[in-house]
């Protein structure tokens, strides 16, 4: 009986221990999921509080922006504006900040005396203090005790203005090429620059067969006797296929902007060669790649690419010297660089880089804009086109570097800039037997993307108006005399032309005499322009041109009236200038008739939202003007004075709007004040809802008459 | 009747020991720095016109007295804290202490 119950107990406590055990090593293991969990959010708490974001506030005209740029992305789950009373208000945001973001703070900022506060989705707070604005508080020392933003703050900002704009900060400015909005938030750097580290290589991979055949009939490119590169047919058909790409979104002084870097190969394409005469002409395999860079957006900078590139070519039983391994260097301007393909083919060299000048010197205003299109879809170009590299031009340098500006010039119906940085085409030996194939690996080793605003914004002036003279001018002295030709002479004086400003003329109607039978007769319908008058140096400045009419049997027109309808169009002023009113006067010798040419009065279109937007240049005070609101929403519009300085319009972000709008969605009739001064402004025009993050806004430039 | 002296003596002792590892892990639990409560922690926002803000992030909670949270832009009276909430509760001290069913929960500067 003892044994048995010193067993059962023994088994008993056995039972016990095991259960107790079991119990404790449980609540063991609870206690460490939940000390890892908690551990791994107080972890990202923990690194969301060491790295705080940089914090800077900007103002566009009466609007006050908190530009975070963070340091580690974190989520934006609360914006607490707190005021020294003790209010709070709470804006809940749940935004994801991955990139810099632009925060509305205060539209309409009267003086307000706050504090704006972020919470993280870990509960890390972040709380603006002007005093380490990194920004700002280096330019007014008096702000280094400040903990809320006030009107003190505020007034520093707009004085800091100029300054920060030279040093770093908030810019929203015109962009004369698309019309669109631009942020342009320079590095914080003391040297202005920022830099990016791409690290990456491309290896495109062509294998280019002999002699062409088609479909590749058509040949990619030819250079022609007078040493232009023709692009004479699409790309894709002459075999413009292979493609790598590569895409990095870049922070550049707490701006993102997208990069993409395509590198265009031409597989199977060939150059038809026309140097030095026609008749010698020679087919060339040719390989072909392009870097292009796109930024979505960006403003004009200064932009230099780091990297090398190499093409190593092999071609079966031919020996390609001295190297088989070229290297070009990435964006090579202002080289007449088909000059220099001809000469370095003509010495025999194996392989030519063709380094071809930037996008900006591209002559035709609509070169890339095709590119741009048809290669984000199907690749190539579509068109005959002509380009000349003759006029590679630097548009701005900054001295001792090799900073080039990249922007271009032309007028594009995309938002995107797409940078040609640098392009090689290796013209290769002629390939004996149509069995061989050579085969070229093009890489690009991509080490650094420097990026520099430049000093100050541009803006061209747009094209200018129509200006029709629609009604007939009685024209009946002195009497024409009577003889089978005559010649008019037309003297045209245009008084407010600035500078190079260039006139083209046309008579649109052409001219008409009624030759006293009761019929009119045309005497000259011209079917192009008459003239393009020389670049204009003076103001006002005067020019005239002959029209020669001839006609047969023309009787007397004594005491008969002359009917004509003259159209002068499309004035383009080189620098900012009032618009030109073109005063034409008639002079036949002894008497001249003055006629101001009235600009037509078309209403100002700005088509936000959608995938135009039709800029007139011209507002009239005291009319009415048309603003079309494709957007869904309601739009502020905020009419903004521009400063010409040096030549440029400036828009400074201190300037406080002169005009506020809300456009309703749709067509907007209103009435520009006759108060307004007579200048140019800046028409922006942005959503209303304060919730929008980030800021998506639309700016012209207008010319208030 | 000695050994059953013996072996219920050493399951005592033994049951004690286990007791003892397992108060002290429940413990150590409950006074995890910085986590206040296995599965939520309320982190201090600010502090202004005699209100603490407070942010939740953890599981759900329910509250053993209501606070005013931040829902749909107003602040409404709940009775349940849920992750990223932003609550505010008067205060004189500047710290917010949130009685839950899971234990109290305090936020302070």
């Amino acid at each position: 009986m003892r044994a048995v119950s010193t067993v059962v107990g023994l088994y008993l406590a056995l039972i016990a221990m095991v259960v107790v055990g079991l119990a404790v090593a449980g609540k063991l293991w609870e206690f460490s999921n939940a000390f890892d969990y908690a551990a791994s959010r107080a972890g990202d708490a923990l690194g969301e509080a060491s790295s705080p974001p940089l914090m800077t506030l900007a103002l566009s005209g009466d609007t006050l922006y908190l530009n975070v740029t963070p340091l580690r992305p974190f989520t934006l789950k609360y914006l607490l504006l707190e005021y020294p009373n003790g209010t709070v208000d709470v804006r809940e945001l749940d935004l994801p900040v991955l990139n810099s973001t632009l925060l509305t703070l205060v539209r309409g900022y009267s003086g307000e005396v706050f504090r704006p506060i972020l919470v993280t989705g870990n509960g890390v707070t972040y709380a603006y203090t002007p005093g380490r604005d990194p920004l700002l508080a280096p330019l007014d020392p008096a702000l280094a005790g400040k903990a809320f933003i006030d009107q003190d703050v505020v007034d520093s900002l707009r004085v800091a203005g100029p300054l920060v704009w030279g040093a770093a900060g908030l810019r929203e400015v015109y962009d004369p090429l698309s019309n669109s909005p631009l942020l342009v938030l320079s590095g914080s750097s003391p040297l202005n620059y920022t830099r990016v580290k791409l690290g990456t290589e491309l290896t495109l991979e062509l294998a280019i067969g002999g002699q062409p055949s088609w479909p590749y009939a058509c040949p990619a490119v030819y250079i022609d006797y007078s040493g232009w590169v023709v692009i004479p047919c699409s790309l894709q058909e002459a075999g413009f296929f292979d493609k790598v790409f590569y895409y990095k979104r870049l922070d550049l002084g707490g701006y993102p902007v997208d990069l993409y870097i395509e590198v265009y190969g031409l597989s199977k394409g060939y150059v038809y060669y026309w140097y030095p005469s026609l008749e010698s002409g020679t087919t060339i395999p040719l390989a072909s790649f392009y870097v292009a860079l796109r930024f979505k957006p960006v403003g004009p900078y200064a932009l230099l690419l780091n990297g090398s590139v190499s093409a190593s070519v092999r071609v079966p039983r031919m020996v390609v010297s001295p190297d088989s391994v070229v290297n070009a260097l990435l964006y090579v301007p202002g080289t007449n660089v088909c000059d220099a393909v001809l000469n370095d083919y003509l010495g025999l060299s194996a392989l030519v880089p063709l380094v071809l000048a930037p996008y900006s010197t591209f002559t035709s205003n609509a070169s890339l804009n095709a590119y741009v299109v048809k290669t984000g879809v199907t690749g190539g170009f579509n068109s005959t086109r002509l380009y000349s590299f003759t006029n590679a031009t630097v548009i701005s340098s900054l001295p001792g570097s090799y900073f080039y500006t990249a922007n271009a010039s032309g007028v594009f119906s995309t938002s995107d800039y797409l940078v040609v940085l640098a392009g090689g085409t290796y013209m290769l030996p002629p390939i004996v037997g149509l069995d061989l194939v050579a085969s070229v690996a093009v890489t690009l080793v991509l080490d650094t993307l420097t990026v520099t605003p430049l000093n100050y914004v541009t803006a061209t002036v747009p094209e200018s108006f129509n200006a029709t003279l629609e009604r007939l001018v009685d024209y009946s002295l002195p009497p024409l005399l009577q003889k089978s030709w005559y010649t008019l002479g037309y003297k045209v004086v245009s008084d407010y032309l600035a500078p190079r400003a260039l006139v083209n003329v046309s008579v649109a109607g052409g001219v008409q005499v009624e030759l006293g039978y009761g019929a009119s007769t045309v005497l000259y319908a011209p079917t192009r322009d008459l003239i393009l008058l020389d670049t204009l140096a003076r103001t006002p400045v005067e020019s005239s041109w002959n029209l020669t009419c001839t006609g047969s049997s023309v009787p007397s027109t004594v005491g008969s009236p002359l009917y004509f309808n003259l159209t002068a169009y499309a004035v383009r002023l080189g620098l900012p200038a009032p618009p030109a009113p073109i005063v034409l006067s008639l002079y036949n010798g002894s008497a001249t008739l003055r006629m101001l040419v009235s600009p037509a009065r078309p209403p100002v279109a700005l088509s936000y939202g959608g995938y135009e937007q039709t800029l007139y240049a011209y507002a009239y005070r005291g009319y009415n003007v048309t603003l079309v609101n494709t957007y869904n929403a309601s739009l502020q519009a905020l009419l903004v004075r521009l400063r010409p300085l040096n030549g440029v319009l400036v828009y400074d972000m201190g300037s406080s709007p002169v005009l506020s709008l809300v456009l309703s969605p749709g067509l907007n009739s209103l009435e520009l004040p006759a108060w307004l001064e007579k200048g140019f402004y800046a028409l922006v025009v942005k959503p209303v809802d304060e919730a929008t993050p980030g800021v998506v806004s639309g700016l012209s430039v207008l010319y208030v008459i | 009747m000695e050994e059953f002296v013996a072996a219920s003596l050493a399951l005592l002792a033994t049951l004690a020991g286990f007791g003892l590892v397992l108060a002290s892990v429940i413990n150590a639990e409950g006074a995890l720095s910085g986590v206040e409560y296995q599965c939520g922690r309320l982190a201090y926002v600010a502090y202004s016109g005699g209100y603490v803000y407070a942010y939740y992030q953890g599981c759900p909670a329910a509250l053993k007295s209501g606070v005013e949270a931040y829902v749909n832009g107003s602040w409404t009276l709940v009775d349940r804290l849920v992750d990223g909430a932003l609550v505010r509760a008067p205060s004189s001290d500047g710290r917010l202490v949130l009685e839950t069913s899971r234990g109290a929960l305090v936020a302070s500067p």
